[in-house]
């Protein structure tokens, strides 16, 4: 995407002020989508996003300059304001040598996405909204999309590394609303891949679409959640989104590196029940959070978090590695060149355990079942979290009873994961979509079924 | 500028010579800067130029959509083509319409002037100062997590073969600090912003008094008993209620069966306090324009009045669907967005009582000062939220002990119907919607969830 000789130009303009660090990321990023509401094709947008950034560190002090242009000449305007913003007195003059680092890719579009024309892939994005459309009577309205994506990336920087990767996204999305004229509840699907055309082909568009509908008409049917506090079984695949907001953020970098995390210095130390192992996992093949180079040039990991309980390792970047004298676990990630990366999750989860689901759910006297969770968000300093959970039961004398609906959960992460007494052996993961100060990332939460033995529970009093 | 006007130019040639039909160019390109500083340091500093431009065609009555960031020649047949290719799976039925014009546009005033004069050594002193004062203000704030200076500037042009050529611009500055205040071994941050369009706007103590009042009074907050409880929205939390669900006074949501307001216009959906107007007409209001994304000419709406929903808001198609005329409404959610509704300013009329005013009237009961989770807790279609919460007790007309790790749950539509009392006291959202609210008394109890 640049020349070996831009790069080095452009990384010796932008340490020439006294910047001890410097990195060149350019992006040229394709999207293509289709949505559908109220029993027809909607909307159908092709976008081409392609932008750079210039990034130069002086000790853990960051500057980033980040526009458009990507031709020689923009580039070298991109150093010169990142240069000039550099608060050192210093003058240097910097010869670089790059070579090119290969990173082999993880995730291969077999059917790239862009090579299926228009109809077809209306067609299978339909086969899953009408499958919605029809489950039932109390189905008034669907809305569908198919979205995927090429994004191609550069990262050249002042260690030396140039490297690229090519990450391919596609994704469908269900959005089922069931009404009895008096009330609305909804239920949403929204399974993707960083792959090809071919993850949609593999899916039973059908049996998805059903899955949305089927959501919002057992709410439309479930009375209000009762608040207070009580046992509450988390099913597995999105129920993860628990760990990944109560526990994962105060993980990374970006909230530790600064002091501002209930996790600082706790390494080594118990911070969950010891059932509860944990780890972060950029390498696992066409995964939704996978990929093979960091958006910082560096190679990812899988990352054990938690061991048996005992907290064994955080999501690091670069400038997180400075600020906390660790070594970087590539864990640099950003939406796009208008963000400087920072450290992030990928695919996050608890492990499997060795529970059986039905003795959780046989053992637990009187609770909440969460069968589906919704989003949620934390505050890192505090730990405080809540999330909604979409779909839910009550537990009464060790079995799943009525649907409830309009249950949050809320407490904070270190309590929480404490308070896991019971872990399942059957991971899945979940996608999703993370917002931090680099923006929104393609990121997978997972779980096998657990129990809490006790977290308050916001619905009718 | 000049530069982006002659690619739309470019644009709009090859399609006049390419393609039938009609056709338009929605560009912008603006800058912005970013500066954040921790421990008296530059800790990020970010600075950007950026372009977008997107392109629609209207084919046998379906619009296509295409945009791109990249302006270089080579890429205009291939946007076209794409615009062209996505107009053909369309099957929504919906007239689709590309403006000719509005008869005379309004001109709020939207560019301060200032903002041009300061420099980023000037803003990178305001976050210095921001930074400092919060560390001074009181000796349990340990340290800033972030206090940060962000301004921009912006270019709209929207050009059409119907013979629309509208262009304007705007800026803002802003600032924010996020002290953490330290008593034992409890910690809790605050949040305090400030910002407009001129330097008189960059009021330090204000951000800082908000940020660190909020750190400091929620040290030793603690949950309540769950209960039903009489609840008063502290101005900013209800302009953040009002932003999550000002989707539902939109006429396409309405018309698609997702806003329970749907055939409600000319009835009473609120108590009689309630007036909710829209205008994107105000001088230095943050959702002013003085021409929408379809170049509708912008305009003050009253959406709500003593209660009744007098109108929603509408663009061309959905007014056009419903027979009146589009309130100029028509937004999108970036360049390359699709054209959908939003709210300009949208400002809940005040009353006449102070906080204390309202929370005598109250008696006892909870001042809501924060929710959070309102992406997850809350559901814009229902009307159904559940959302975590912060506040002050109110023990006998008067502001007792804070509370926080409390949910509070209802339905929006019910409480538009349960708001008692506006005060007086307007608070306007700087960023995210303009939404502008006085604190609300509501009569009703609420479910307060805590121990």
């Amino acid at each position: 995407m640049v020349e070996k000789r831009v790069s080095e130009a452009v990384l010796a303009r932008a340490m020439s002020t006294g910047a001890d660090y410097a990195e060149l990321y350019v992006e040229d990023n394709t999207q293509d989508s289709i949505s559908m509401i109220a029993d027809c094709v909607e909307s159908a947008n092709t976008s081409r996003d392609k932008g750079a950034g210039v990034r130069i560190f002086c000790g853990t002090n960051s500057v980033y300059a980040y526009g458009n242009g990507t031709d020689e000449r923009s580039l070298l305007e991109l150093a010169d304001k990142a240069a000039a913003a550099a608060e050192t007195a210093k003058r240097s003059n910097v010869d670089l040598v790059l070579k090119n680092v290969t990173f082999e890719p993880l995730c291969k579009a077999e059917i790239p996405s862009f090579s299926v024309d228009k109809k077809t892939k209306t067609d299978a994005l339909k086969q899953a909204y009408f499958a919605a459309r029809e489950y039932s009577a109390d189905i008034v309205q669907v809305s569908g999309s198919l979205s995927s994506s090429v994004k191609r990336v550069y990262v050249a920087n002042s260690e030396g590394v140039i490297g690229r990767d090519e990450r391919p996204y596609i994704r469908l999305g269900v959005y089922a609303v069931a009404s009895d004229g008096k009330e609305n509840q909804s239920g949403f699907v929204g399974p993707g891949n960083s792959a090809g055309f071919e993850f949609i082909q593999g899916l039973d568009l059908k049996a998805q679409g059903r899955e949305a509908a089927r959501i919002a008409v057992t709410m439309l049917h479930a009375g209000k959640c009762p608040a207070g506090k009580m046992p509450v079984v988390m099913d597995n695949a999105f129920g993860g989104v628990v760990f990944h907001e109560a526990c994962g953020h105060a993980l990374e970098a970006t909230s530790v590196g600064l002091g501002n995390s209930v996790f600082c210095g706790k390494l080594g130390q118990k911070i969950a029940n010891e059932k509860v192992s944990a780890v972060d996992d950029a390498t696992m093949v066409s995964e939704w959070g996978s990929r093979a180079m960091s958006d910082e040039g560096e190679k990812t990991e899988r990352i054990q978090l938690i061991k048996d309980g005992i907290l064994t390792g955080y999501m690091i970047d670069k400038l997180g590695s400075r600020r906390m004298n660790m070594r970087s676990t590539g864990s640099g990630r950003r939406q796009n060149y208008t963000y400087a990366p920072t450290s992030r999750m990928s695919n996050t989860f608890i492990c499997a355990g060795t529970d059986k689901r039905d003795d959780i759910i046989s053992s637990t006297e009187n609770g909440l079942y969460a069968a589906k969770m919704g989003g949620g968000s934390v505050n890192p300093l505090t730990g405080e979290f809540n999330f909604a959970v979409m779909e839910g039961y009550m537990i009464r004398s060790g079995k799943i009873c009525e649907p409830v609906r309009g249950a949050t959960l809320i407490g904070k992460g270190y309590e929480v994961l404490l308070n896991i007494d019971m872990v399942a052996d059957d991971l899945v993961l979940g996608q999703g979509m993370c917002g931090s100060v680099s923006g929104s990332v393609q990121t997978n939460v997972g779980q096998p079924m657990i129990r809490i033995s006790e977290i308050t529970v916001g619905g009718e009093i | 500028m000049s530069g982006l006007k002659s690619f739309c130019d470019q644009i709009l040639d090859y399609a006049k010579e390419n393609c039938g039909g009609e056709y338009e160019v929605y560009a912008t390109n603006g800058e912005s800067f970013r500066v954040e500083v921790l421990d008296g340091q530059i800790k990020t500093y970010s600075v950007n130029d950026y372009t977008g431009v997107s392109f629609r065609i209207k084919k046998n009555g379906k619009m296509g959509y295409a945009s791109t960031t990249a302006t270089d020649c080579e890429g205009i047949p291939e946007l076209v083509k794409a615009a062209c290719d996505n107009a053909e799976i369309i099957e929504n039925p919906d007239e689709q319409f590309i403006f000719t014009g509005s008869e005379s546009y309004p001109a709020p005033k939207q560019y301060g002037e200032e903002l041009d004069g300061i420099t980023a050594e000037e803003k990178i002193n305001f976050a210095k100062l921001l930074e400092k004062k919060a560390t001074e203000a009181d000796e349990r704030i340990i340290k800033v997590e972030s206090s940060t200076v962000m301004s921009g500037k912006s270019t709209v042009i929207i050009k059409n073969s119907n013979g629309l050529d509208l262009c304007g611009k705007s800026n803002f500055i802003g600032a924010y600090v996020i002290p953490i205040a330290k008593e034992g071994d409890k910690m809790n941050d605050g949040f305090g912003i400030c910002g407009g369009f001129d330097r008189a706007c960059l009021d330090a103590d204000k951000a800082v008094r908000k940020g660190v009042v909020e750190a400091i009074d929620f040290l030793n907050a603690k949950s309540v008993k769950s209960a039903s409880m009489r609840v008063i929205f502290r101005n900013s939390a209800f302009c953040d209620m009002i932003e999550t669900f000002s989707g539902i006074f939109s006429s396409d949501a309405a018309q698609r069966g997702l806003s329970m307001l749907a055939g409600k216009e000319g009835e009473k959906i609120a108590s009689d306090c309630v007036t909710l107007t829209d205008d994107a007409t105000l001088d230095f209001g943050f959702g002013s324009h003085a021409f929408d994304a379809e170049g509708v000419a912008g305009r003050r709406t009253v959406v709500v009045e003593n209660g009744v929903l007098k109108t929603l808001l509408y663009n061309l198609k959905t007014a056009h669907k419903a027979g009146v005329q589009s309130t100029g409404n028509a937004s999108k959610g970036g360049y390359s967005s699709p054209v959908g509704i939003s709210v300009s300013n949208f400002t809940l009329t005040p009353g006449e009582k102070t906080l204390d005013g309202l929370c005598e009237k109250m008696g006892d009961g909870i001042i809501i000062t924060e929710v959070s989770g309102l992406h997850a807790g809350a559901n814009a279609i229902t009307g159904d939220f559940s959302l975590m919460a912060k506040g002050y007790l109110v023990e006998g007309g008067k502001q007792g002990r804070a509370v926080t790790g409390v949910t509070v749950s209802g339905n929006f539509y019910e409480l538009l119907k349960n708001i008692e009392e506006p005060g007086c006291d307007m608070y306007h959202n700087i960023y995210g919607e303009a939404i502008s609210s006085p604190s609300v008394l509501i009569s009703a109890p609420m479910s307060v969830a805590g121990e």
